[in-house]
């Protein structure tokens, strides 16, 4: 006996199913949309912001390194020779401390748990493990320009 | 109905002809203010007869103050936080100006500031303390294993909300103490990642502190408050722990009185603190210079020191998935220790158990802080 009650139960049944699919793909757009936006716009740079100007070259002695302020990664640059100069991370590769330059040792110090790292961000004492990582540098017009 | 009692007409008949009442009185109760059901059917005065009629158990009473006391400390800090951000902005430049113009311009400032920072040291140590009362009297046996579970996860839940409050100043200290706690969160798998994408980044810059804010004064407000409605109702259904159980009936008014006490007893406390104990704020934050002594907030010393202690060959990620399999162990314990809920006699090895483990916490607390040099 199929009277028209079979019929609505059937066409109900494909109701329920197309709400479902529907309730199903608006609920997965929902929490893709809402991951997507909380997804943090990337820090990444078009390439001439990769290029942080450091200062004077000339101001900066043989041998002599500077902190450069800049975001979350500070790094020195640190003049090697008469025109060459190179940048490393002042980072600590430790607990992320800041690094202090001492001049009179021609190291880096951590204020933290005494790392050392040597010109070259190699580490020379204490609880780090890994060098600091380098960056390239150039002089252009006795300003020092580093690559991040 | 209730309203045309006898033709008496009052506020609460004409107000209960057209709100339910007693489902407000209900709700309020949810938070244990009231250890009995009402039945939301009834007119309020019915309910309320009705419930107190039969007897309460003994409530707001010592030891068993622990829940109320951590949701009374919760809303103090809600109300203080408020007026906090009234005046607080959420930006690096603007955040350390902000907070030191609470602190002197404002009338009141200090206090509320001291209040709010002394109400959130409470509130995680009352919470850490709850787990340990659970824990040494059995109270995680039997249909207590939820209000176990629930208690772990509001403590952490906790700690996130006292951590994404210590950066909001923007001082050396809370910017300091913030990366070394990161620098335990991001050795967790799973949670670490999960936690530097809510907060946008794994360094410290605005954006990732306008997130803190959000995530201090919305998300995990609301979380918390979801918690304690859990709970509360958790220990409505499995009814309040027999283990230590007081004398047996009161009324409401008793109840009441106690509540009323608590409130008072701890009003005066946060005040004495914040007024003889103000922990002040430290110089503006410089993100590129590391103070001496910076460490991790109290309840991270331990992880930290956990997470140093491993040799250095072990790899970050897997010194962090020890302690999320401790913390699972521990938040599983009602169904590994299947004898709970006898008396502490009868269960020596538990007992102990737990006795050593507080004493290895308490050691690594004491070589997390002495990782660090002094401040
Ligand atoms: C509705 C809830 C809350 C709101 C609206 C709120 C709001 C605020 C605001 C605006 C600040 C920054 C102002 C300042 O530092 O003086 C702050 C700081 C803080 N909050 Fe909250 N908060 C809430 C809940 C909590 C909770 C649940 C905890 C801890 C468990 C907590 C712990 C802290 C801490 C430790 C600080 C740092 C205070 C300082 O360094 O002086 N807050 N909160
Ligand atoms: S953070 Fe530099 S030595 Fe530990």
């Amino acid at each position: 006996m199929n009277g028209p009650e079979t019929t609505s139960i059937e066409r109900r049944g494909v109701l329920t199913w197309l709400i479902r699919g529907f309730l199903a793909i608006w609920a997965l757009g929902a929490g893709v949309l809402g991951i997507s936006f909380l997804k943090a716009p990337s820090s990444e740079k078009r390439p001439g912001e990769r290029q942080l100007r450091c200062g004077s070259f000339s101001t900066l002695a043989i041998g002599e390194a500077r902190l450069v302020r800049h975001g979350a990664e500070p790094l020195f640059v640190v003049r090697v020779s008469d025109s060459q100069v190179t940048a490393v991370s002042a980072v600590c590769t430790h607990l992320r401390c800041v690094l202090k330059w001492d001049g009179d040792k021609g190291t880096f110090q951590c204020p933290c748990h005494n790392g050392a790292f040597d010109r070259a961000g190699i580490v020379l004492s204490g609880p780090p493990k890994k060098p600091l990582p380098q960056y390239p540098a150039e002089v252009r017009a006795d300003e020092i320009i580093v690559h991040t | 109905m209730a309203a045309d009692a006898g033709g008496k007409r009052s506020i609460r008949s004409w107000l209960e002809a057209r709100l339910n009442l007693t489902e407000i009185a209900s709700f309020l109760s949810v938070f244990g203010l009231l250890p009995a059901e009402l039945d939301t059917r009834k007119p309020l005065r019915e309910a309320l007869d009705e419930a107190l009629s039969r007897p309460l158990p003994s409530y707001a009473r010592w030891p068993r103050i622990m829940g109320i006391l951590s949701f009374i400390l919760f809303l103090v800090l809600a109300v203080s936080g408020m007026m906090l951000a009234f005046y607080y902005q959420p930006t690096a430049s603007e955040a350390y100006g902000s907070v030191t113009s609470i602190a002197r311009d404002v009338t009141g400032g200090t206090l509320v500031n001291q209040v709010h920072r002394w109400a959130a040291t409470l509130l995680l140590l009352i919470l850490a303390a709850r787990i340990v009362r659970f824990y040494f009297g059995g109270m995680y046996g039997r249909s207590r294993e939820v209000i176990w579970m629930l208690a772990m996860v509001t403590f952490v839940v906790a700690t996130f909300a006292d951590l994404t409050g210590r950066l909001l100043p923007w001082d050396a200290r809370g910017y300091w103490t913030t990366v070394r706690a990161r620098e335990v969160t991001d050795a967790l798998p799973l949670i670490g990642p999960l936690f530097s994408f809510l907060v946008g980044g794994s360094g410290l810059d605005s954006l990732v502190l306008t997130r803190f804010y959000i995530l201090h004064i919305v998300v995990w407000p609301f979380l918390l408050l979801a918690l304690f409605y859990l709970h509360f109702s958790s220990v409505r259904r499995v009814g309040l722990s027999s283990v230590a159980d007081g004398p047996g009936s009161r009324s409401l008014r008793v109840v009441l009185y106690d509540l009323l006490l608590i409130v008072v007893f701890l009003i005066g406390a946060l005040a004495t603190l914040a007024i003889f104990m103000p922990q002040s704020f430290d110089v503006a934050a410089d993100p590129f210079a590391t103070p001496p002594g910076a460490r991790p907030p109290w309840y991270l010393l331990a992880p930290h020191a956990l997470l140093e202690s491993f040799p250095p060959l072990v790899p970050r990620f897997l010194r962090g998935l020890f302690l999320e399999a401790l913390f699972v162990a521990v938040l599983l314990l009602p169904f590994l220790d299947r004898r709970a809920g006898e008396r502490p006699g009868r269960r020596p090895a538990a007992i102990a158990l737990g006795a050593l483990a507080l004493l290895v916490w308490a050691a690594l607390i004491w070589k997390g802080w002495h990782l660090e040099g002094p401040r």
